[in-house]
């Protein structure tokens, strides 16, 4: 990590044993990591030591995840990333809807926890305009539609089209930074929240499945570019909602 | 306004049999009388033949009185529409015909009936016309030795021949069989109803008992329904404590999960997150096939993408999953069920075998989606077998799992109204053939430009 300053990482759960062993854990990555019970612990917290980054379970007891998450995103800049037991995907939804930055399903392990923060907080410092989180309603390009929050793209014919979670966040990157090149290395970073195992190749795989999907193969001018040696881009003009 | 009549009068099973039965021996009654009625229309009552022998009576009397060469206009003149008379100065009838039993008893009434025509000379014929009907042919003989002649019809028609009365009756003892039969149906319709109703009772629908009909099947109909009520709260309360303890299972497991990670010993590190994967992929299936919930509505989906988004699924959790098929296949379905088929389909063939195919393709209004491994393959006797839930074929517990991958699948493809079968793959294993009907948009290996401007077919 080459962070100067440590980020500081909240641990929201009302569950003692996973709530100690994942501020053990980001401990151990290299994060300050402090936990809280519930959301009267939160605020307390919130005022005593400000955090980067919130992990937040939907089940509390008392007061509801979301609508901690709600409170969260209006009264402070600290990026928040969902659990839920639940795994659905209508929670998944309220989260995001909520103005989560990430959602995780119990259980996960700990790299895929690890990576998720690692993106969510490179997302946060790499942007560093509040301004453009949370992602935009809909998104539209040539015809096809892409829901962010639902993970839902939907082709000129109105068909769905279904996208692995790699390439869904492969698609966001692309639509959020249209005619801009992005480099391998951070689309990698991207995808390696989702792949259990991501090298090289994996963008260029990502990318490749992706056009195939879209019907961008065979297409005269691709929607997604190819920028030799450094990157992809998305080509075409996309409007946000 | 009134309320309609019941259709059939409320009471007992009983009470309604013996209602059918006196209707079927009232009907049956009626009929045969009828019958009788219609037959003897055609015979000669006595009292038409009294109101002959009056008549032939007087006609003998005027003929006898008058001059021979008025008699045949007199006879022709008084003649009437049942009976013509004419006169003759003989006869080819003969005196006596041996044997007419029906000429026996005819003469015996005219006779009774005029004791004076015994005294005359009455000659009687039973005649057939070229059309099939019998006239009766008489001479009456006058003191001179002419004949006063008649000719009696239609009153002689022939009676029916016994095979048409046969028929007669027959008819009538079908129809009265057919509506003693049908109406009993309609009292048993109730019961075949609640047979009905309990057969359907066990899949996802359970519909309701009518109570209807007679008063014990009433009773039967409502004493079913709440057997019925107490089986599905029955399985209910049973899946739902399953599904909540498999919930409850996942905070204990993602703190073993979590444990796991700080072990030091990296081999035991590894076996202990296999064994937390295997335990979460047991609890999820059962999840999965215990609380399927309400079927989603249908939309038109991309199937192409869905089968490729599970081939890569599949890949980037490190298995070798391809996918053959066109890019793009619109069709209007339930993706989250072609989805939870597909998905449990791979990750079944993922655990037997090496190299997994996905394939997809349309024919006619049938979506055609078949997973193909390399792996052992399931004989065809045992295949029926593979679809039972908590069944593993293996028999022992050496492969993750909880037995529930087929039956998931199973029904999955009952949601989407389409059918499973199991074969031989082609890579030398299994092949999963899912079969959907399926509406299609269309087939494209390369998608339009812009924006579509079809409609969809209707």
């Amino acid at each position: 990590m080459s962070t100067e300053t440590l980020h500081h990482i909240a641990v929201v759960d009302d569950d003692a044993g996973i709530r100690t062993l994942l501020v053990r854990i980001l401990r151990e990555s290299g994060y300050e990591a402090t936990g809280a019970e519930d959301g009267a612990a939160l605020r307390q917290l919130m005022v005593e030591r400000p955090a980067d980054l919130i992990l937040l379970d939907i089940m509390l007891p008392g007061e509801d995840g979301l609508d901690l998450c709600r409170e969260l995103r209006a009264q402070s800049g600290a990026a928040v990333i969902m659990i839920s037991a639940r795994g659905k995907e209508a929670d998944r939804v309220a989260g995001l809807d909520v103005g989560a930055d990430d959602y995780i399903a119990k259980p996960f392990g700990r790299s895929e926890v690890l990576a998720r923060i690692r993106a969510v907080l490179r997302r946060a410092s790499g942007q560093a305009a509040p301004v453009a989180r949370p992602a935009p309603e809909q998104l539209t390009f040539a015809g096809w539609r892409y829901r962010p929050r639902q993970c839902e793209l939907v082709a000129p014919s109105g068909a769905e089209v279904a996208l692995t979670g790699a390439e869904h966040e492969l698609l966001l990157a692309l639509l959020r930074n249209p005619q801009r090149t992005i480099g391998r290395e951070r689309l990698l970073e991207l995808a390696r929240g989702r792949l259990g195992h991501a090298s090289d190749r994996s963008v260029d795989v990502l990318v490749s499945r992706l056009r195939r999907k879209m019907g961008d193969g065979q297409a005269a001018r691709p929607m997604i570019h190819t920028v030799r040696g450094v990157g992809y881009m998305m080509a075409v003009e996309v409007e946000a909602h | 306004m009134r309320p309609l009549p019941r259709p059939l009068p409320p009471g007992g099973l009983l009470a309604r049999i013996a209602l059918v039965l006196l209707c079927a021996l009232v009907f049956e009654f009626s009929g045969a009388w009828a019958i009788n009625a219609w037959q003897r229309r055609h015979l000669v009552s006595s009292e038409q033949l009294r109101l002959m022998a009056s008549h032939l009576l007087l006609a003998e009397e005027i003929a006898a009185d008058s001059k021979p060469s008025e008699r045949q206009r007199l006879m022709r003149d008084l003649g009437g529409s049942y009976l013509q008379l004419d006169w003759a100065p003989t006869t080819p009838l003969p005196a006596f015909v041996p044997g007419e039993t029906q000429l026996k008893t005819t003469r015996q009434t005219l006779t009774d009936a005029a004791p004076d025509l015994q005294w005359r000379d009455l000659r009687l014929r039973m005649h057939t016309r070229a059309d099939g009907r019998r006239e009766m042919l008489g001479a009456i003989g006058l003191p001179d030795a002419t004949f006063v002649t008649f000719r009696a019809q239609p009153l002689f028609a022939t009676a029916p021949p016994v095979a048409m009365l046969l028929s007669l009756n027959l008819a009538l003892v079908i129809a009265t069989m057919a509506v003693a039969v049908a109406s009993t149906r309609a009292i048993l319709r109730p019961l075949r109803n609640l047979a009905a109703t309990a057969d359907a009772t066990g899949g996802a629908t359970a519909p309701g008992f009518a109570v209807e009909g007679p008063r014990e099947v009433q009773q039967l109909a409502v004493a079913l329904g709440a057997m019925q009520a107490r089986l599905l709260r029955a399985v209910e309360d049973h899946t739902e404590s399953l599904v909540a303890v498999s919930h409850d299972l996942r905070t204990p497991i993602q703190r073993l999960r979590l444990r796991a990670t700080l072990v030091a010993d990296d081999e035991l590190r590894d076996a202990l997150s296999a064994d937390l994967q295997d335990i979460e992929r047991f609890i999820n299936s059962v999840i999965g096939y215990m609380s399927r919930g309400e079927i989603e509505e249908r939309r038109l989906v991309d199937v192409a993408a869905l089968a490729m988004t599970a081939a890569d699924d599949a890949a980037d959790a490190g298995a070798a999953v391809d996918y053959l098929g066109p890019d793009a296949l619109a069709v209007v379905t339930r993706p989250l069920s072609l989805k939870r088929a597909l998905a449990n389909l791979v990750e079944n063939a993922c655990k037997h075998a090496d190299a997994i195919v996905i394939r997809l393709s349309h024919e006619g209004d049938e979506l055609v989606l078949s997973v193909e491994d390399d792996g052992p393959g399931i004989p065809p006797e045992r295949r029926e077998e593979a679809f039972l839930p908590f069944h593993r074929l293996d028999g022992g517990r050496s492969r993750p799992g909880a037995g529930l991958g087929l039956s998931i699948v199973q029904s999955a493809v009952g949601d989407l109204d389409g059918r499973i079968s199991l074969g031989v793959s082609p890579l030398g294993g299994l092949a999963a053939e899912i079969r959907i009907p399926a509406l299609r948009l269309s087939v494209a290996a390369g998608r339009p430009e812009g924006r579509a401007t079809g409609s969809l077919p209707a």
